[in-house]
């Protein structure tokens, strides 16, 4: 829920946000097993969403789904009002929906910033014959791309001194705000994180909470979080979507759906008393 | 398949090769030039298997098979179409892009080795059909056809010391414009897709297509290795280009160094001229890439400029290469517990830590 002022009074208005990424009975299934079975998502347009769940719950499964990278038996996908179940995952990243992965897969021999211009393949126009021959205006749309590629990492706070390094010499924490650099590039529409936070220390991992909310409060960016790291997800998502086993278990805010039995049983297990 | 580092900023080493090439041009005798220009011929074509291979990550094992339409191709059009020598070149070398297009739009979906096998079965079935009686009109069958021969700019390029500008010039060209390719957006494609297909196509990328341009070059430039050649040896034949000579394009590139674009020109240097000038290796020119190139692929996998580029990047000052994050220049080092910046990320958004 948003609020605002009324034009004609004092009085505070409350008006639903805008769904901007919807998702309704998703199902995909790896041979017998569903990994997701019949879940549905919706993110509100601006808002940071939040994906938890015990492990095997079917988080990285549902992600994959949206982005595209696997494909969906049942349900439906749509983005700021148009479907895109049925585009490739390429397509859907030029329709604005961008994500990151676990384990960050830069290409090693790349410097920082080419690694980021990768990222603004969707928003630039393919020009390579221009390009292997090297005249004037190649020149002018590859330094195009490094103003665009800059912007994107002075936006996530990575020091200019070191974009010149190849992303194989970063640290681990480094090379996550530099894939993170790279999916924001272009500004998608929507960003999907996997485990954002996984392997980071905590002052990487609170660097990183204030790179996402920055973009939040700055940009507007609309952000579906994958992550473990509950104090994370507390401070930074608006809302929570819990799964379990492929279905969805509760949804609402952090503090309401921390505070469900069931969602609590989901990560803790049932209390046996025999025991 | 081999990985190896790709060097994107060996430019320097490429002109200083191309440079030695050129100060050779004039000291070197008639027979000389003559053998070094075939060898500039397998250079080319040896830049255009790294592109595909080295970062596009497409093995192209099939690169005898377009350097053999180039050169029968460019020896029909000129000499029964009437074409001048660098028309007839161009359109030989348009033509091996073209079919190497139509090649990849299938091979370049099979992963891992599927395209590696395609192109080595193309250039068998390239082969067979060059020397077959389908296409005897054009290339004369298993006797062969006459070389693209003839003048350019006014010059006999049959002559071995115009042919031998002619092949520096092309190879300048084909290097310069492979600098351009992988140094580009096309560049960090290829390099992206080799890396993670996945990850690529989640960025927007477009695998198939960047990986037909990748091959098509390639395949170009596999033309215009084969009509110099075509043009050096005055006579195409089936035997002048054989499926193994893909082979052995690839254990050049593999030699020096997959993905460096030099490294592929001082391979075909190596593999052309020593067995040429070394007393009884030519007649066991075979066995000798063999070993050279076992030997490479367990020693030096990296290859020889490889290895030496690897080196050199190394000595660099660390402050380029591996420098450890710390406060930028002006600015306070940090104070603050990570844990207590992270909680005011919360409260800035009104939130209460849960585990208080």
């Amino acid at each position: 829920m948003s609020s605002e002022t009324s034009p004609c009074g004092q009085r505070q208005i409350e008006r639903p946000a805008e769904p901007l990424l919807v998702a309704t009975d998703i199902r995909v299934a790896f041979g017998g097993v569903a990994a997701v079975d019949g879940a549905s998502i919706s993110v509100a347009k601006g808002s940071c969403h939040g994906l938890v769940g015990p492990n095997g719950a079917g988080k990285t499964t549902m992600l994959n789904a949206l982005s595209g990278v696997v494909r969906r038996q049942a349900g439906e996908i749509w983005l700021d009002g148009a479907r895109i179940d049925g585009l490739s995952a390429r397509r859907r990243r030029r329709q604005g929906l961008a994500r990151t992965f676990q384990n960050p897969s830069l290409v090693p021999d790349l410097s920082v910033l080419d690694n980021v211009k990768v990222g603004l393949f969707p928003v630039l126009r393919w020009l390579s014959w221009r390009d292997i021959l090297g005249f004037g205006l190649a020149r002018a749309g590859e330094r195009r791309t490094a103003a665009a590629a800059d912007e994107s990492l002075d936006a996530v706070g990575f020091p200019v001194r070191r974009r010149h390094v190849r992303a194989s010499e970063l640290s681990h924490g480094d090379q996550k705000i530099v894939d993170l650099a790279r999916a924001l590039a272009g500004r998608p529409r929507a960003l999907l994180l996997d485990e954002p936070t996984a392997g980071l220390t905590v002052d990487e991992m609170s660097d990183f909470a204030g790179v996402l909310d920055r973009q939040r409060r700055d940009y507007g960016a609309t952000l579906l979080i994958v992550s473990h790291h509950m104090r994370f997800l507390n401070d930074l998502a608006d809302a929570v979507t819990v799964m379990e086993s492929g279905r969805v278990l509760a949804e609402g805010s952090f503090a309401e759906v921390s505070a469900r039995p069931e969602v609590v049983s989901a990560f803790l297990g049932e209390y046996d008393a025999t025991f | 398949m081999l990985t190896v580092p790709a060097h994107t900023r060996t430019y320097w080493a490429t002109a200083l090769v191309l440079a030695v090439l050129a100060v050779l041009w004039p000291l070197l005798g008639e027979s000389d030039l003559s053998l070094v220009g075939v060898g500039l011929g397998y250079a080319v074509a040896a830049v255009g298997v790294d592109i595909a291979t080295g970062y596009a990550g497409q093995p192209n094992f099939g690169q005898s098979a377009f350097m053999a339409i180039g050169a029968y191709a460019a020896a029909w059009l000129e000499n029964s179409q009437g074409l001048s020598l660098w028309q007839a070149s161009l359109c030989a070398i348009i033509l091996c892009a073209l079919l190497a297009t139509l090649l990849g739009l299938a091979a370049v979906r099979l992963e891992h080795l599927g395209f590696g096998i395609v192109t080595f079965a193309f250039a068998f079935v390239a082969a067979a059909f060059l020397q077959g009686g389908a296409l005897s009109d054009i290339t004369g069958g298993p006797n062969g056809t006459p070389s693209p021969a003839g003048s350019l700019f006014g010059y006999d390029v049959t002559q071995p010391r115009t042919l031998y500008g002619v092949a520096l010039v092309v190879l300048i060209v084909a290097t310069f414009l492979s600098h351009n390719f992988v140094r580009s957006r096309a560049g960090r494609a290829m390099l992206t897709v080799k890396g993670n297909e996945k990850v690529a196509a989640v960025l927007g990328v477009d695998a198939t297509s960047v990986k037909l341009r990748a091959f098509a070059l390639s395949a170009a430039f596999g033309g215009a290795g084969g009509v110099l050649i075509a043009i050096s040896a005055g006579f195409v034949t089936p035997a002048s280009f054989p499926p193994a000579a893909s082979v052995t394009l690839f254990g050049m590139v593999a030699l020096g160094g997959v993905g460096t674009i030099t490294g592929p020109i001082l391979g075909a240097m190596f593999f052309w001229l020593v067995p040429s000038y070394a007393p009884g290796l030519e007649a066991k020119q075979t066995v000798f890439i063999a070993a050279v190139f076992l030997l490479v692929l367990v020693v030096l996998p990296s290859g020889v400029f490889g290895t030496v580029a690897d080196l050199v990047a190394r000595r660099r000052p660390k402050l380029r290469w591996a420098r450890p994050l710390g406060p930028a220049r002006g600015q306070p080092a940090r104070d603050v517990r990570g844990d207590d910046r992270l909680a005011r990320v919360g409260e800035r958004r009104g939130r209460v830590n849960v585990n208080e």
